[in-house]
């Protein structure tokens, strides 16, 4: 049971501010992704919130008492690392009874803690083995039941299966987020790997240049991005350029004219345009593209058509749908973002005379 | 990988390999089974393939009180600077690995002029200073000599070796409640332990190696076995030095038998690519 | 600036702690070193360039000692052995360090394990045992003389002898610096090369031997340094004359009892010496740089 708060975070390294004056809060029982290219200053965060880096400025709150003084051993905190994070001279039991031991604890209830994590894992019977001995995906539930075993307030992740191969990737997230649930710990959970943050988290922090820029529902900032870096982060997106007319309340894309609903933007403003490939339909009465490439998937087809004005777009279709490459197909935008400075508007139907505009 | 290596291929190309490996072979093992026939050789005549077997010079060499003392005295300087060195050093190997702090690099490579310097002008000088410290011909004397030759070895390797560690090993203790010192001493140090083994091998050899300032520093006293190896080479017939040789080889022999696994794994390599 | 807002917190406190625990930690080392070898070596240069009885500056000591005709021989005679030495080495540890890097096989397992004995066998030992080995009707003229060869070269107590007995004591150390540079070429660098079209020459010309040139460099002057400030080796495989300077020295020292020429003698050594140094500690900063 437990709240983190981040007020006002920031750290440089030298010239190279890494995290610039972040505020965020984790909810109780919460499993915040901390999402972001390489460089964002997500690691920077979470290593800050475990004690192994001192902010410049700011403070870590978790309960509403203040850590940021604490050194990392006497902090709540259990931080599992990216990779060869296990002792390598320490069986399993003794890596996960190290931090029993140095709380004193009598051996049975020691040894009790190191067979129930170990259950709690899925390994029960590999406590006397070395680490060399286990493979990456039983090392790295080593690390977690490590990790939880200390019952610490808050769970820290930096990448921990960045170095699993693809398919144990997926299996050993949704069996952390499994066991997050089970034991309701709060978590903060670093990837930059966006599908798997959109899986695993009840919120995301997407990180940029050390700032965040956005924190919301994995849904949420699918559907309603609030900038266009987030837009193009999180999931496919194609970004279009397009064009302000806002005496006839038109957003001009290449060929295509959408409604804009109200025109916070000066006429002729430049602006981008996200559109998800799924909201980018097939009809004959739409836009007319030749097909450049269609790629089978497996259950569905992505479609990259070259629309004049625009660039290449990409969509998604059905199987039954498959249209042939070099042929034309009518596109229709049912919806999209469009970016400029400020608030992204949100763009609906087409424009309602869309004749009317074509001068 | 055996592709990365062109020169290697064809028949005539593998026979050439094979001399070259047979004449660096007997090149290396040559003098040292030279040595190894000539303690057991009553006489060896030339040119006779193989002397004539005795036992006779060991009982010489072993019967000779010189030999016992320094026997003795070995055993007692160069485990000592050892130590003493891997007690110094150690954690300073460790600040220079993990510790941000003014000046360091330039410290770092300051130990390198231990190896710049030409050793016999500063035995001179240091028997200058040990003399005013009353410290001739006494066994303090001889260690602070052994201390100097196995400096860089305890720097550097460990340093290597500290470096090598990933730090995540150490901030997991940090998390899971250990203090600074506790994290040394049950994580790094035990992880850290074969490049220390090896440096510390390194560097008793070099201690108990250390002939030309005991002989300026230690006479007459305190003379250690590579000390009186000189008279032995120089004064008497062949096979006392063999056997004498093979004594003061058998400590380095018996650690290196201890050692060998941790040279296998690479720690020897690591140590000289900090 | 929103930065403005917050309660700035100074954490220089931590960064000064560290530097302090790190300085405390390397002192004790540190302080060997300037009491034996630091405060020695510049006591010895100061010592040469005081006349007798004290006051001013004088390099009649440098004078008097250049102007033995013996030991200007002996000088040239320490630094041509010691680029010989040197050569020797180098050309035979850096075949060996390649093959070692780019080959698996038994015969590279069983050359790594002996190319290293010589680093665990004491000089002394190592002196004696090539005496034995090269000396006249010693191991090798008995085999010479078993193959029917009657006239035996001079092998020992002469410049072969030191220049032959240094080839067997440093190779081990000149392997392994050299193997160690090796071991960090990425091996995509080099099949990349060959992937191109270059040959084994050329690539070894083009990538690795550019690659390897800070342990290169560093390999060389530790090498030129320990050869040329040797004492056991030419003091027991060497002639009399001319002899190579730390044999030189300690003959002023412990035969002339003439102490003054032994220092000033360590000092033009050490002079040559640092010479080369120069360049050891250029290399070693430049990768250290190149490590940050």
């Amino acid at each position: 049971m437990a709240r983190l708060e981040l007020a006002g975070l920031s750290k440089r390294f030298g010239a190279h501010a890494a995290v610039r004056d972040l505020t965020l809060e984790v909810r109780d029982g919460e499993l915040m992704c901390l999402l972001g290219p390489s460089g964002c200053g997500k690691t920077t965060t979470l290593r800050m919130i475990g004690g192994f880096e001192n902010p410049d400025a700011g403070d870590i709150r978790i309960d509403g008492r203040s850590v940021v003084d604490l050194p990392p051993e006497r902090r709540p905190t259990a931080m599992v690392f990216q990779r060869y994070n296990l002792w390598p001279h320490m069986t399993v039991e003794g890596n996960i009874a190290f931090g029993l031991r140095l709380r004193r604890l009598p051996r049975a209830r020691i040894e009790a803690k190191v067979r129930d994590v170990l259950a709690l894992v899925g390994l029960p019977d590999v406590a006397r083995k070395y680490p060399h001995q286990l493979s990456g995906g039983q090392q790295q539930r080593v690390a977690v039941a490590r990790a939880l075993v200390l019952e610490p307030k808050l769970l820290l992740l930096d990448e921990p299966f960045s170095n699993l191969d693809a398919r144990l990737r997926v299996h050993m997230r949704e069996e952390v987020k499994q066991l997050q649930r089970e034991i309701g710990i709060t978590t903060v959970f670093v990837t930059h790997d966006q599908e798997e943050a959109l899986t695993i988290a009840d919120r995301i922090t997407v990180m940029r240049d050390g700032l965040a820029e956005q924190v919301d529902t994995p849904s949420r900032l699918y559907a309603n991005p609030r900038t266009l870096f987030v837009a193009d982060f999180i999931g496919t997106m194609n970004i279009l350029p397009a064009r302000v007319h806002a005496r006839d309340g038109v957003l001009a894309a290449g060929p295509w004219r959408l409604a804009l609903p109200e025109t916070p933007w000066p006429d002729g403003a430049e602006v981008r345009l996200a559109v998800r490939p799924e909201d980018l339909v097939i009809d004959p009465a739409g836009i007319l593209a030749p097909v450049r490439r269609v790629m089978n998937l497996g259950h569905y087809l992505q479609v990259l058509v070259d629309v004049p004005g625009v660039g290449t777009v990409r969509l998604f279709t059905d199987k039954e749908k498959a249209p042939a490459e070099g042929r034309e197909i009518g596109l229709r935008i049912t919806r999209g973002l469009a970016f400029k400075d400020g608030e992204p508007v949100a763009i609906g139907e087409p424009a309602r005379r869309p004749a009317d505009l074509r001068r | 990988m055996s592709t990365l290596w062109p020169w290697a291929a064809g028949t005539f190309r593998r026979a050439a390999g094979a001399a070259a490996l047979l004449a660096l072979a007997s090149f290396i093992l040559g003098p040292l089974l030279t040595l190894l026939v000539w303690a057991f050789a009553g006489t060896w005549l030339f040119p006779n393939l193989l002397p004539e077997f005795s036992l006779r010079w060991w009982a010489f060499v072993l019967g000779n009180a010189d030999v016992g003392k320094a026997i003795r005295m070995s055993l007692m300087s160069a485990p000592v600077a050892t130590l003493v060195s891997a007690v110094i050093c150690v954690p300073a190997a460790y600040a220079f690995a993990r510790l941000e702090f003014p000046a360091k690099r330039v410290l770092l490579l300051s130990f390198l002029t231990a190896n710049a310097f030409p050793k016999i002008g500063l035995y001179v000088s240091i028997a200058t200073l040990l003399y005013r410290l009353d410290l001739m011909d006494t066994l303090t004397g001889v260690i602070l000599i052994q201390l100097i030759n196995t400096l860089l070895f305890m720097i550097w390797i460990p340093t290597g070796t500290f470096r090598a560690i990933n730090r995540n090993l150490e901030e997991a203790a940090r998390d899971a409640g250990a203090g600074p010192l506790r994290t040394f001493f049950q994580i790094t140090l035990p992880i850290a332990l074969p490049g220390i083994i090896v440096a510390g091998l390194f560097a008793f050899i070099a201690a108990f190696d250390e002939a030309q300032g005991t002989l300026i520093v230690g006479t007459p006293n305190h003379m250690t076995m590579p000390v009186l190896m000189y008279n032995l080479v120089l004064s008497y017939p062949q096979p006392v030095g063999a056997v004498f040789s093979i004594l003061l080889s058998l400590p380095s022999l018996v650690l290196l038998l201890f050692a060998q696994r941790y040279l296998r794994a690479g720690y020897l390599a690591a140590g000289y690519s900090l | 600036m929103s930065d403005a807002a917050l309660i700035p917190r100074p954490r220089r406190g931590v960064g000064l702690r560290q530097g302090a625990l790190g300085l405390a930690l390397v002192l004790p080392p540190l302080l060997v070193l300037a009491f034996l070898v630091a405060v020695p070596a510049v006591t010895a240069v100061i010592e040469t360039l005081t006349p007798e009885g004290g006051g001013g500056l004088t390099f009649a000591n440098y004078a008097r000692v250049l102007a033995v005709r013996t030991l200007r021989a002996d000088i040239a005679f320490t630094v041509g052995i010691t680029l010989l030495s040197v050569a020797v080495v180098f050309a035979l540890s850096y075949p060996l360090a390649l093959y070692l890097r780019f080959s698996r096989g038994g015969a590279a397992r069983v050359l790594g394990v002996l190319f290293v004995v010589p680093l665990f066998v004491p000089v002394v030992i190592a002196s004696f045992a090539m005496i034995t080995f090269l000396v006249n009707h010693g191991f090798v003229s008995t085999m010479l003389y078993q193959a029917g060869v009657r006239a035996f070269p001079r092998l020992v107590y002469n410049g072969t002898g030191i220049m032959l007995t240094q080839v067997w004591v440093n190779i081990p150390f000149a392997v392994l610096i050299l193997g160690a540079g090796l071991q960090a070429i990425d091996d995509a660098l080099i099949d990349g090369a060959r992937d191109v079209g270059a040959g084994p020459v050329r690539t070894f010309l083009s990538i690795i031997l550019p690659l390897n040139a800070v342990p290169t460099m560093i390999a060389l002057t530790l090498l030129f340094i320990g050869v040329f400030g040797s004492f056991t080796i030419p003091y027991l495989v060497g002639g009399n004359a001319p002899a190579m300077l730390g044999v030189t020295m300690t003959n002023y020292l412990t035969q002339y009892l003439q102490r003054a020429e032994a220092v000033t003698i360590a000092v033009l050594a050490f002079v040559i010496a640092s010479v080369v140094g120069a360049v050891y500690v250029a290399s070693v900063s430049r990768r250290e740089r190149g490590a940050m």
